[in-house]
């Protein structure tokens, strides 16, 4: 059944505080619900249903284009995100980030040994730390 | 080696860690507390039809996608750290945090990722009903990958389902179900969930609030504080219960982090609970200066009913767990060094068998490693009052955690109130405090975290591994430049994503 889109779920006399007025009888709310949907209904016509849907791939292929041409503020915000993914994958993990052990090391049993020996102390060292941190 | 360690270097490692963990935690709670608002806001208006909800839920679902934008990659700077400035440690836990993380990567985000992109782009393009569940899947996504992040940490705290093989140098996972339902995981993953909630809460109630103050989008902003209200009020009552919860869990496997934070130098049986209290900063735990300043309040009996369940309980304190408690059969860090620096010796001595070829030498020494391994974090200390973590961080961290999130149901609870009234908008001093609750609520969540992570120290893995080790050997220049190129970088990001948040706000919803 289709039920006006401005209508809400329960009735008005019932106080809510969901409800356009306040129950407390207070200041006036901004706007009135607008009884008009935001959209109406696209009617198909006889041709419409007839013709052939686009496969999934291709609706959904569309729904992402059609969804970022859209973007507004969004577009700004990806360009900040590129920057930041590129400032940090082509600069900092490049440059000043580099895998210690994968990069000094060319296999996980050097690797391996590698953190044994920071494990365990040389015979020789001494233990002449500064005094806590 | 050890004996060569920079402690500096350490230092401005952890500094830089901390620096980057905290700029990831100012976008991450109000992800995960802003999706389930707005599924609820949602669902509203696909129950109602009311075109105002659809309004109000666009509006801050643009404000949930800023965020999300801006939070984006945060948190890669903590795996580069990983890799660079924690070798040692990243390789040791590889093969526990594998799995949780990449269940992570690979099921969360992609759920998250996927639903996001329907939920901004599927306004009058998919059914109503689909719409609203890939909304309600955003949230659920998110929550999921704070799951498998935060059963890591979990970890970090109270690493169980493991055994350290000395022949990879790792802790090996025995078993995934004990690390991923650990109490502590459980608890942690609860605590951080319901906390966000709070975070999410109070941002619409802060925007709200401003909008109110400025008589623009009244009826947007009043409905959007009602229900951000409401689940706040649950959010906060349950964010109290697991906090409770979290404690006890802390008391029982990290009980210097509970006394640390408690500024409980001496154990004390009837223990209380500490409601005000500035900490003596030259107190140490060998001396016996007075462990706060002037006044201090003390809630009688209630730290041993948080810690043990029990009023009479002992709690112990810092000075017991460093140097031991006969009478409490309580073993200090002073004996667990002993049985600590038995591990190492015998993992040295492993190692040089299995160079030698020796492999029934190897056998006996992989039998005593064995015998002591729970205590080989230990063996590293140098003193045993290192493992005191910084006392008044802690301290004033979880206070002021704790003394917010008291606060924040009072507000819902004078919000609700007066929107029933109906006269919230004449509450001009409500709405002026309300402003700037987003960012009391962003202090207790970032001191949340202060009370997890520096309450750990010494340790990087509670008991078996110290900071001191975990590291990777790199000077301190090194770690100084990176942390500088972050500050400034992250600075200017942050301007210019807070900008165009505050940009966004200011314009305000969209107009029909």
């Amino acid at each position: 059944m289709h039920r006006p889109s401005f209508a809400p779920l329960h009735g008005r006399s019932r106080a809510c505080p969901l409800s356009a007025a306040p129950a407390g009888g207070g200041p006036v709310p901004d706007r009135v619900p607008t009884p008009a949907p935001s959209h109406p209904p696209v009617k198909r016509t006889m041709e419409d249903r007839k013709a052939p849907r686009a496969a999934l791939p291709v609706r959904i292929y569309r729904f992402y284009r059609d969804g970022f041409r859209q973007m507004t503020v969004g577009r700004t915000l990806w360009k900040i995100i590129f920057i930041k993914l590129f400032v940090m994958f082509a600069v900092l993990k490049f440059f000043f980030f580099p895998d210690f052990l994968a990069t000094r090391f060319s296999d996980d049993r050097q690797r391996a040994d590698y953190v044994l020996e920071q494990l365990t102390p040389s015979p020789q060292g001494s233990r002449n730390l500064a005094q806590g941190e | 080696m050890i004996e060569s360690l920079d402690l500096g270097m350490v230092n401005w490692a952890r500094g830089q860690f901390a620096l980057t963990a905290m700029y990831h935690w100012i976008f991450v709670p109000l992800t995960l507390g802003l999706s389930w608002i707005l599924a609820f806001y949602h669902t509203i208006y696909v129950r109602t039809g009311n075109e105002e909800w659809k309004r109000l839920t666009k509006f801050w679902m643009k404000l949930f996608g800023i965020n999300f934008a801006i939070g984006v990659a945060t948190g890669l700077i903590l795996e580069f750290e990983f890799g660079t400035n924690w070798a040692n440690y990243s390789w040791m836990v590889g093969d526990i945090f594998g799995a949780p993380l990449a269940i992570e990567g690979i099921f969360a985000f992609f759920l998250e990722a996927t639903f996001f992109a329907v939920m901004f782009f599927g306004w009058n393009r998919v059914s109503k009903g689909f719409h609203l569940f890939a909304t309600w899947m955003v949230a659920v996504g998110s929550s999921l990958s704070a799951v498998w992040i935060l059963v890591a940490n979990a970890w970090m705290q109270y690493p169980v389902g493991q055994a350290f093989n000395p022949e990879t140098a790792r802790f090996e996972m025995q078993n995934f179900l004990e690390v991923a339902f650990s109490p502590y995981a459980v608890n942690k993953f609860t605590h951080a969930t319901s906390s966000s909630m709070l975070v999410g809460a109070l941002f619409v109630l802060s925007i709200s609030s401003w909008y109110l103050l400025r008589g623009r989008h009244v009826l947007m902003a009043k409905r959007s504080i009602v229900v951000a209200a409401t689940l706040g009020i649950f959010a906060s009552v349950f964010t109290i219960f697991n906090g409770d919860e979290s404690a006890y869990e802390i008391a029982q496997v990290q009980p210097m982090k509970l006394a640390a934070f408690e500024g409980l130098w001496e154990g004390e049986q009837n223990a209380g609970l500490v409601a005000f209290g500035i900490v003596n900063p030259e107190k140490k735990v060998y001396d016996t200066r007075d462990p706060f300043l002037g006044f201090n309040l003390h809630i009688p009996r209630l730290l041993g009913l948080m810690a043990n369940r029990s009023l009479d309980s002992y709690v112990p304190g810092m000075r017991d767990l460093v140097y031991g408690n006969p009478e409490q059969d309580l073993l200090g860090a002073v004996q667990k060094m002993d049985r600590g620096k038995k591990a190492v010796a015998s993992l040295e001595a492993f190692k040089e068998a299995r160079k030698a070829g020796d492999q029934a030498a190897a056998d006996t020494h992989l039998a005593s490693f064995n015998q002591y391994k729970e205590f080989l974090g230990y063996g590293y200390l140098q003193r045993p009052e290192e493992a005191v973590p910084p006392v008044a961080l802690s301290f004033y961290a979880f206070h002021i955690m704790v003394g917010l999130g008291t606060l924040f149901p009072l507000i819902f609870l004078a919000y609700l109130y007066f929107a029933k009234k109906g006269t919230l908008a004449d509450r001009k001093w409500l709405l002026g405090f309300g402003t700037i609750t987003y960012f009391l609520a962003l202090i207790a969540s970032q001191a949340g975290w202060v009370v997890a992570e520096v309450g750990r120290q010494p340790w990087t893995i509670q008991g078996l591994l110290p900071v001191t080790v975990a590291r990777t050997n790199l000077t301190t220049a090194t770690v100084q430049t990176t942390f500088y190129m972050f500050l400034a970088l992250f600075t200017l990001l942050l301007i210019a994503e807070i900008s165009i948040m505050v940009k966004q706000i200011s314009i305000g919803p969209e107009e029909n």
